[in-house]
């Protein structure tokens, strides 16, 4: 028994070996495979929110947040609450998908989906780098809806610490500015305790100078408002903006591509401060009594920017306070000549009457104030067309569009120095250099309704609905176009069917059941005739043939031979052909059986081919027969069409009602300026009527000497003025 | 109500501009903003500023013009445009220049000659003249900062560089 | 004189004003509520937009793309330390499919984890062939071609198809796959 055994265990243990190594084998296979199911996670739906994340990110980090906010909006329509599923490998950079998701909804405007999301997110989340965002973004949610005092306690919530560690500079420095402001705002701290805490290249920094020089201002402490001032209006180095970086950079880079306007570099900005600077200085400087430095600092002003007609009156005026009256009239004749008109420019008649009234020349003075009264009647009339013109519908949504706009600073080239001639002026001169202004009061009454918040606001609102309509617009024009599609594939597919039968793809059937039907005729003779012979090849039916032939033959043969009493044929031949005929007997029967099954093999086989090609047919017939009209792709799309209307109308209502207000607030503004051009001609025309008594008592020469317009392209030197009229008195 | 971020609060101050004038000059006008249609996207190489999109520039007015080595005006055309370049590249404008040549090499022979600092972009397959229906050399095409096309010009005669200087102007102020 | 002085101050505390009022915060006005109610109104119709969006986005690719010849090929970019891509050029069953290029912008944003959808295509049931051209500048500022492909079977489900590239620390090259999702 242990031989037998030994034996069978020697001639199996090989196998047995095998056996084991192949367990273990596939033992470690079944983990690794386990191992990697695990790691490569096959749920389709995970793949499908991973990719919807991803593509998100893609269109965010792009600065595009419609299309970001899209996939998400998809993204959360797999599942709820699929932004959990997001696997943490996707969240580097601190990428939160909640605070991402929120940080999305603020920069596209949708401030209390993302003030809400941010307080999810609070409460959610125990991390204090998560925290530290959820906070400051909710903050800069609030400041911007203007809840200011949540705004303030929001920020509050981080620390300092918190803010140096986890935020990157930019998001810093705007923390720090928002809480300037609000403190600012509420009262509790001068804008100066956080200039310190600003990064040095940062573009608020002069912003916080410039609001804490105007605090000092106000509390009268003027000395350190001017100190302030100076250091604002020296040229700083111009400072690469800090390398935006971390994962809020696409909001603030939206913030400057928002206006449209990507060029503003922040050069043009800080010189845009320094001229604002520069003339604040300049009114503080005169209010001291400080004309000659006044002089410097207007002169300083770019003309052309913003602030150069207030400039020019300024200068005017500081002129006209050191006793250069001569220079303050060239001045403010510079400014009257001016194509436009401009509440500086008005109020230069009424300056160069007083003018002329300091230097005893009340005649001059009457002219200048009657030039001055032709003036205001005319502007006056520019504002009644003007306010006709803001009432136009069309009106407000130009005003959308071209509200992008940037106040051009254009070098002079040698062409524009040609072209641009304002008349009457015939000397280079400060006038030449502007870049050709708006020429109507109505564009400079809208320029400053414009500087306020809430017009700005509105007027971006209606130019968001205006996008939204053509939006809109556009989506339903593809909806049109995907029932034309479908209109084609429905004849298309009625087409195709047509050909189909053309093709005579039926055709096969009949000649199918032809076949079968003969070869069951044939089984079926075979079957009764119990021979094979009709299931032979034709060779041998040929045989067959021949020998029943050559028998016949051979019997007519006979019967022949026994009319014509001749001698019968031999036997042989009757042998032989008997002969014959057995062996075909026998091979037929040899054959019989399996001849019988080939054919009924080939009977089934036809049968199968007979049934596919009917199950066939009717498929073909009733997908023909279907008619397919494609009705439940017709019915969303018309349910899309549907909402798309209904947005079109609450688009439409909320553009008019931003419209009338913007017109009110145009309208208010153009009767202020009314009013004020008013004020301006009855002051001037009480000027008159006291000036001409004053030049009807004195005894006037008409040759006093025309006063020449200065030269304003550089600073005047102190004293010449009173030169020039020196040496003209001596012609 | 506040809809804005504090950035643009800050800034409304200086940014803000606004002229309702429109520049019409012998009868040369920038088509009407509302009637105008989005100019196509594209995204070509360039020779020396990596590959370039045209949606990536919206907030800049853009001047395409389609050249090619063979076009006598182009040559004249090239160094009045980068004049143009240097006028107003800081306000917001750039010129793209895509060279339609077959065999992109051949843009060298004016190239050498004229130093542009503008991108020259490369169309070899004329995919993108063919996306804006070029029919003739040189043709211009002026965008608005909106991505809007305002203007457009077959070929070259002398002082049309005038012509698209006070498009430019015009759409800049916008 | 007195007129001077008028003037004077007027104009300065004109310029004050209008200073204070650019560069401070608004108080709150006194028809607030409209305005709240105008902004509200304006949110809620852009939320409505986005949604609108989604659903012609599901219905386009439903029309035009139903899933049963549905495919997609999708980009991702691990790191671009390694390998700056300049263009990529996809070919289905030996066919140019697509040819795009890659601006800067698009560049950091495929950095920073963004996931490009290339391409979207209609490809019957059965066997296909994908290859992949990336062309795109290396460390040492090397001009690289790269290619890879893959043969795929397109059953009834969407399929979709990763290119990807991902820096190899080990060898300081650029590695190029592409993976059924």
């Amino acid at each position: 028994m242990r031989c037998l055994a030994q034996r069978y265990l020697h001639k199996l243990w090989p196998n047995i070996l095998r056996g084991v190594v192949m367990a273990l084998l596939s033992l470690g296979l079944c983990h690794a495979q386990q191992a990697s199911v695990s790691s490569v996670n096959t749920d389709p739906k995970q793949v499908v929110v991973e990719k919807y994340y991803q593509q998100a990110l893609y269109a965010y980090f792009q600065g595009d947040f419609a299309q970001a906010l899209l996939y998400l909006a998809l993204l959360e329509q797999t599942t709820p609450q699929a932004l959990t599923l997001v696997p943490t490998y996707l969240r580097n950079e601190a990428l939160e998908p909640l605070l991402l998701k929120g940080a999305i909804s603020l920069a596209y405007g949708l401030e209390d989906q993302a003030a809400a999301i941010f307080q999810q997110s609070l409460q959610q989340y125990s991390d204090s780098e998560k925290r530290t965002f959820a906070w400051f973004l909710l903050g800069q949610t609030y400041y911007q809806q203007g809840r200011f005092e949540q705004a303030q306690q929001a920020f509050l919530a981080i620390t300092a610490d918190d803010s140096l560690v986890y935020l990157d500079q930019t998001s810093r420095d705007t923390l720090l500015y928002s809480q300037a402001q609000l403190a600012a705002y509420f009262g509790t701290e001068e804008p100066g305790a956080w200039l310190s805490k600003l990064s040095a290249d940062s573009i608020y920094l002069p912003y916080l100078q410039y609001n804490q020089a105007l605090v000092l201002l106000q509390q009268g402490k003027s000395q350190e408002a001017i100190t302030q001032l100076r250091q604002l209006a020296e040229p700083q180095q111009s400072s690469f903006g800090a390398l935006v970086d971390g994962w809020l950079s696409p909001l603030w880079q939206a913030d400057e591509q928002r206006d449209g306007d990507t060029t503003l570099s922040q050069d043009e900005e800080r010189r845009g401060l320094r001229d604002r600077a520069n003339l604040s200085l300049g009114y503080v400087l005169l209010q001291q009594n400080q004309a000659p430095e006044a002089y410097r600092v207007f002169a300083k002003v770019r003309r052309a920017g913003l602030d150069g007609d207030a400039a020019l009156l300024g200068y005017g005026w500081a002129a006209a306070k050191n006793d250069e009256l001569q220079t303050a009239l060239g001045i403010w004749q510079a400014l009257m000549q001016l194509p436009y008109d401009s509440s500086f420019s008005l109020e230069a008649y009424l300056a160069s009457a007083y003018a002329y009234e300091q230097a005893f020349a009340p005649k001059q003075a009457v002219q200048v104030l009657d030039q001055g009264v032709k003036r205001f009647n005319s502007a006056l009339q520019q504002i009644q067309l003007a306010k006709q013109q803001v009432q136009k519908p069309a009106f407000i949504v130009a005003l959308a569009n071209h509200i992008d706009a940037q106040r051009m600073d254009v070098p002079p080239t040698d062409a524009q120095r040609s072209e641009v001639q304002p008349p009457g002026s015939a000397k280079t001169g400060f006038t030449q250099y502007a870049a050709q202004p708006a020429t109507t009061i109505l564009s400079r009454v809208v320029d400053a309704v414009v500087l306020s918040n809430d017009f700005r606001q509105k007027l971006d609102a209606v130019k968001q609905s205006v996008r939204i309509q053509q939006q809109l617009e556009e989506w339903q024009q593809r909806l049109v176009s995907y029932h034309v599609m479908l209109d084609e594939r429905q004849a298309a597919r009625q087409a195709e069917a047509k050909n189909m039968l053309q093709d005579r793809i039926f055709d096969r059937l009949p000649a199918l059941q032809a076949k079968r039907d003969e070869l069951k005729q044939q089984l079926e003779d075979s079957r009764s005739q119990n021979s094979s012979v009709s299931l032979m090849s034709p060779e041998f039916q040929a045989w067959q043939q021949r020998l029943t032939g050559a028998k016949l033959t051979l019997q007519r043969i006979q019967s022949r031979r026994q009319a014509l009493n001749q001698a019968p044929l031999d036997e042989a031949y009757q042998q032989r052909l008997a002969r014959i005929e057995g062996v075909l007997s026998w091979q037929a029967s040899e054959a019989y059986p399996v001849k019988y099954w080939q054919t009924q093999r080939l009977l089934n086989d036809v049968d199968d081919a007979l049934y596919e090609a009917s199950a066939q047919q009717q498929d073909l017939l009733s997908v023909i027969n279907q008619r397919p009209d494609y009705s439940a792709q017709r019915n969303r799309i018309e349910g899309l069409q549907q909402r798309i209307a209904q947005q079109q109308t609450t688009t439409t209502s909320i553009q008019n009602t931003l419209r009338a207000e913007l017109t009110k607030a145009l309208h208010s503004a153009l009767q202020e300026q009314q009013a004020a051009i008013e004020d301006y001609r009855i002051q001037a025309q009480l000027a008159m009527v006291r000036l001409q008594d004053q030049a009807l008592q004195q005894n006037q020469h008409s040759t006093l000497p025309a006063v020449p317009s200065a030269d304003i392209g550089r600073p005047p030197m102190l004293g010449s003025g009173q030169n020039e009229v020196q040496r003209q008195d001596q012609r | 109500m506040q809809y804005f971020s504090t950035l643009k609060q800050a800034r409304s101050l200086i940014t803000l501009m606004l002229s309702l004038s429109l520049l019409c000059i012998t009868g040369v006008h920038a088509a009407d903003k509302s009637s105008a249609v989005m100019a196509a996207d594209f995204t070509l190489a360039s020779k020396a500023h990596g590959n370039l999109r045209l949606q990536e520039q919206i907030g800049s007015v853009v001047l395409i013009n389609f050249w090619a080595s063979w076009c006598g005006p182009c040559r004249q055309e090239l160094p009045l445009l980068e004049e143009i370049q240097q006028q107003y590249a800081d306000l917001g404008f750039t010129i793209f220049a895509i060279n339609v040549d077959k065999d992109s090499s051949k843009a060298d022979v004016l190239l050498n000659d004229i130093p542009v600092s503008f991108p020259v972009l490369f169309d070899p397959d004329s995919k993108v003249s063919e996306l804006y229906q070029v029919k003739a050399m040189p043709t211009t095409v002026i965008v608005d900062r909106d991505g809007k096309v305002r203007f457009a010009h077959l070929g070259y005669k002398n002082g049309d560089t005038d012509k698209y200087q006070h498009i430019i102007k015009t759409l800049l102020r916008e | 004189m007195t007129a001077t002085w008028v003037l004077l101050t007027v104009l300065l505390s004109q310029l004050l004003l209008s200073g204070a009022q650019a560069q401070q915060l608004d108080a709150p006005k006194a028809d607030e509520a409209d305005d709240n109610q105008l902004a509200s109104q304006l949110q809620q119709l852009k939320k409505e937009v986005i949604a609108l969006n989604r659903d012609l986005f599901i219905l386009e690719e439903d029309l035009l793309f139903p899933s049963s010849t549905q495919v997609v090929v999708f980009l991702a970019v691990d790191v671009g330390d390694y390998f700056k891509l300049d263009a990529v050029e996809l070919k289905i069953d030996e066919q140019t499919v697509s040819h795009y290029l890659y601006t800067e912008k698009q560049q950091l944003a495929l950095a920073k984890g963004g996931v490009q959808k290339l391409h979207l295509a209609n490809l019957p049931q059965g066997k296909h062939e994908l290859t992949a051209f990336f062309i795109g500048v290396g460390p040492h500022d090397r001009e690289y071609k790269r290619a890879t492909t893959l043969s795929f079977e397109k059953g009834s489900d969407a399929k979709m198809l990763e290119l990807r590239i991902t820096d190899t620390t080990a060898t300081q090259q650029p590695e190029f796959t592409v993976v059924e999702l």
